[in-house]
């Protein structure tokens, strides 16, 4: 038993022939070994264009966990975007994700600051997100 | 123009309570028309250098960029780190067997690196429209 991520990428005309991806990978901790078993899934609306924090610092998720990270846009207007950035000593954004697109990625940063952020092109857009992760205790208070 | 899907399914009998499956399809924004092609290399560089392996060159496309990768070493602790060359930041520390699916900016240089020097496979796609 065990949890999967499935990838089909599929093109009929982006090339001379048909395009068709297809991988699977089974979410294990991170050695390979055990079956990962804490799963976060959440849809939140991103009420301001400003910089949210969607995963924070990784004294919750430790550099040395195999965590893996899910995003969609769920706008249905084509032009509004959600821009993606990892923070921590070094921030920058990497992405954007058009309404309806998704991300799958590792989220295991060797940077203990590491965040991932989430900013809206306008107010108001909703997205779904969901962290497949290891080895997280409810934090004490601080 | 093309049109290009992507599909994601999340399955686990295991994981909660009830059976997990989480599936979604994309048709890729813009409707991108062209593809660097699936690409596999050996990433041989073992930290940020000049020669890490460069995954997208920037502005080689514009503005919404997909990038596919895979480590497709079979050991999940022989990682391969993807980061942007323009402040080194380290964007995915990929195990063994791991992929990920991303939008890129698409103007920033996307490298690869292999600290244990065990020369993994990297395995990727980037599809985008030229410019």
């Amino acid at each position: 038993m065990a949890t999967t991520a499935t990838l089909t990428l599929s093109s009929a005309d982006i090339a001379g022939d048909p395009v068709n991806v297809s991988t699977t990978a089974t979410l294990t901790k991170a050695g390979g070994v055990v079956d990962m078993d804490q799963f976060n899934y959440c849809r939140i609306n991103l009420g301001s264009a400003t910089d949210k924090v969607l995963i924070p610092a990784a004294h919750e998720y430790s550099t040395t966990n195999s965590n893996k990270l899910y995003v969609r846009n769920l706008s249905e207007t084509s032009t509004e975007y959600v821009t993606l950035k990892i923070e921590g000593s070094t921030g920058v954004s990497f992405g954007k994700l058009y309404a309806g697109q998704w991300l799958f990625m590792p989220y295991n940063q060797n940077d203990a600051a590491a965040l991932i952020e989430v900013l809206p092109s306008v107010a108001g857009i909703d997205i779904e997100y969901a962290l497949v992760h290891e080895n997280v205790d409810i934090l004490a208070d601080d | 123009m093309a049109t290009t899907t992507a599909t994601i399914t999340i399955n686990s009998k295991d994981l909660l309570t009830d059976e997990l499956s989480l599936a979604t399809t994309a048709t890729l924004y813009n409707n991108p028309g062209y593809t660097t092609g699936l690409q596999r290399l050996k990433v041989q560089a073992t930290a940020v250098h000049s020669t890490a392996t460069v995954l997208y060159t920037a502005d080689d496309f514009a503005a919404g960029v997909y990038l596919y990768i895979k480590n497709t070493h079979a050991t999940s602790t022989e990682y391969i780190w993807v980061y942007e060359d323009t402040n080194d930041r380290v964007l995915l520390k990929m195990a063994g067997g791991d992929w990920a699916f991303m939008p890129l900016k698409g103007d920033t240089t996307i490298k690869a690196y292999a600290p244990s020097g065990s020369n993994p496979t990297v395995e990727f796609m980037v599809i985008g429209t030229d410019q």
